[in-house]
């Protein structure tokens, strides 16, 4: 490691933790309180709710113009199939760049994956084209990790689904129904359907020193004005650092892992703010940055094999639309309180399925651009009276279960690069077109519930093959024993390098058909835990 | 030097009229959307686009004799629509069709995004479709 451009600050650290997310939060905080010393480098800013805009055009729900919460619009370019993209225009497949990660700001549902969905290609067999397999984990051995996430980082949610096997109860109650969850309920019920309340990471009740939601209407996409959002934030990452054990370096950007013979990593080199160069040492690297970044990481760095970057996964969304004819918009957010676990398995004709549930509230600019129909003009009278229909109006849908392909991918590019000069990840290929047909089959189930529920004027896209990743990316250093299909063990290790262990939904098989984040959390408390037992 | 002249900003003015036309609410002009498209034009490099696509307006407003700001709001929305619908055009240096697209857009942005970014003032167009801020 005799590089002569490189600063070594002369500390050695017991673990590095890259990322400061959702995965890299958690797996932090286990290391600390274990008494490791530990470094955690976070590519964005700790921010505070004043520091996150309420601007209803750049924010991570809608970044028309940028967003709140990083990373910065220039400076960050991607490929997208072979296009240069900017962190806020579509395709770039962005996640929030802060303290916290994507939590900061994330829509929160707290979902367990449901134990078939750890075992796709046995249930369902592989089909022709797919890198379709089972995840060498299973429900079982990840269901002591899914209560420690639900009740260290907080989660609020009805009584679990009667799908679901038989867990402990969450720790706080359900957020409330709102008047359009009423009528869905009602439209379940009808229908056959047993229902949940949403689970969520959000205090629906005051607790671990913050207080409980205070209903607002911003709620995904911007920061929380009560910090009742529990993210890494403010949970895990402020216990690590109450350790005294841990050091939280912000506005820093990982450019490598140090390699050395022998196949352990001995530490990382990194730029700071005022773009020095430097190199720290430790006995442990966790890679957590998110499926697109930590495979950049891995990629740039000359590690982890073959199947780096493939199987790049995300959640095509299932998604039906339609009006009731009284208003059914309260104002009561989150907006998310009621979902359906009916249909993510057991589907005559096609592979897995979705959990569905109702929306957040919904900014008005978001109606206008994303849900004009067909028959209302573009402009003029006619869309201005469409637009007052807002209350009326409500959407339901859900994550589909993907169906991986090999071919669809993180490479790095070989001629653009950051503000760095690091090689950006470029980002192609496709999902397979089983993911297709199962979102066909949910988008009739969501136009069915809407129906049965009292809406009208019912409307849906029409899903076409292209490449999914968006913030629920996943897949690109997946779990498995066989170096050439898999980039780390069951432990989320990397195969070959016995100190260097990966934290976010990269290792993710497949990604379940429901938001992946409490897995992403479940999966980070084992890794650390085995981190620590290994020591 | 501000961005627009006079006249294309008096043509910004009509036609963004015609895109949120006034009713029991204002029209796109009353809520500040011109301010707010003036200021994101600057921001997001888009001047000479708008330029162009109002000096083109405006060429097709005088074909029929009058200024696209003193014509009547049926020969207005005629002009609209038609620019619209047309892919290429003599004497225009963008697409019709593309500008209008953006026109719409960004005006729309701005009727119904926060207050905070220059339209939708005092939030009259939340106030309209039941949008309700309580925190």
């Amino acid at each position: 490691m005799g590089n002569g451009r490189l600063q070594g600050d002369g500390l050695k650290y017991d673990a590095i933790v890259i990322g400061a997310g959702a995965g890299g939060g958690i797996a932090a905080c286990v290391l600390s309180e274990a008494g490791f010393k530990v470094l955690i480098l976070e590519r964005g800013r700790s921010l505070s709710y004043e520091d996150v805009p309420r601007d209803h055009l750049r924010n991570h729900r809608l970044s028309q113009y940028g967003h709140g919460t990083g990373p910065e619009v220039e400076g960050n370019p991607r490929l997208i199939n072979g296009k240069r993209v900017k962190p806020h225009q579509g395709g770039y497949n962005n996640n929030a760049s802060c303290v916290g990660g994507g939590t900061m700001v994330y829509g929160m549902q707290a979902w367990r994956f449901h134990p078939l969905d750890f075992k796709m290609a046995t249930t369902y067999g592989k089909p022709a084209g797919s890198s379709l397999e089972d995840w060498p984990v299973t429900y079982e051995e990840l269901d002591p990790y899914y209560e420690r996430a639900e009740w260290e980082i907080g989660v609020s949610g009805g009584p679990p689904a009667s799908q679901m096997p038989k867990r402990r109860d969450y720790p706080m109650p359900g957020v409330p129904h709102t008047t359009k969850a009423k009528r869905l309920i009602e439209g379940c019920s009808k229908l056959g359907w047993s229902t949940q309340t949403t689970p969520m990471l959000i205090n629906s009740v005051p607790r671990g020193g913050r207080g409980a939601c205070v209903q607002c209407q911003h709620c995904v996409g911007f920061a929380c004005p009560s910090n009742a959002k529990n993210g890494t934030q403010n949970t895990v990452i402020p216990r690590a650092l109450a350790t005294g054990k841990c050091t939280l370096e912000t506005q820093v950007f990982v450019s490598r892992l140090l390699k050395t013979r022998g196949g352990r990593v001995a530490g990382v080199s990194y730029f700071d703010s005022d773009r020095q160069l430097h190199k720290v040492e430790a006995e442990i690297v966790v890679v957590a940055c998110g499926a697109i970044e930590s495979a950049r990481l891995l990629l740039n760095s000359g590690i982890g094999g073959p199947a780096v970057g493939h199987n790049l996964q995300g959640h095509y969304y299932a998604i039906a639309s339609g009006y009731w004819p009284e208003p059914v918009w309260d104002g009561v957010g989150p907006g998310v309180s009621i979902s359906t676990l009916q249909f993510n398995h057991g589907n005559e004709g096609v592979i897995g399925g979705a959990m569905m549930a109702d929306d957040f509230i919904m900014m008005p600019i978001m109606l206008a651009k994303n849900f004009r129909p067909s028959g209302v003009p573009a402009w003029g009278q006619a869309h201005k009276d469409w637009m007052k229909s807002y209350p009326r109006f409500a959407q339901v849908g859900g994550p589909v279960h993907e169906i991986p392909s090999w071919d669809c991918r993180v490479a790095v590019s070989r001629s653009v690069r950051d503000k760095w000069g690091v090689p950006v990840a470029s980002l192609s290929g496709t999902t397979h077109p089983e993911t297709v047909r199962t979102t066909k089959f949910m988008i009739e189930r969501a136009k069915e519930w809407l129906a049965a529920s009292g809406a009208e004027s019912i409307n849906a896209g029409t899903p076409g093959l292209w490449l999914s990743a968006g913030q629920h990316q996943a897949g690109t250093c997946r779990m498995g024993s066989d170096s050439k299909s898999s980039v780390v063990d069951s432990n989320c290790r990397v195969h070959g390098h016995d100190n260097l262990f990966l934290a976010d939904a990269s290792v993710h098989v497949t990604n379940g058909g429901f938001n992946p984040v409490l897995t992403i959390m479940a999966l980070s408390f084992r890794t650390a835990e085995c981190i620590v037992r290994s020591r | 030097m501000p961005s627009l002249s006079e006249l294309q900003l008096r043509t910004l003015v009509a036609a963004i009229d015609r895109i949120v036309p006034a009713d029991d609410y204002p029209s796109a002009s009353q809520s500040g959307c011109d301010e707010f498209l003036v200021h994101l034009i600057e921001l997001e490099s888009l001047v000479e686009t708008y330029r162009t696509g109002l000096d083109g307006l405006e060429l097709e407003a005088l074909k029929f004799g009058a200024s696209f700001a003193e014509s009547k709001i049926d020969r207005q929305d005629e002009i609209l629509a038609k620019c619209h619908q047309t892919k290429r055009s003599q004497g225009w240096k963008v697409s019709p069709r593309a500008f209008m697209d953006l026109l719409a857009r960004q005006t729309i942005e701005g009727y119904y995004a926060d207050p905070g970014n220059g339209g939708n003032k005092g939030g009259i167009a939340w106030e309209m479709v039941g949008f309700k801020v309580t925190v």
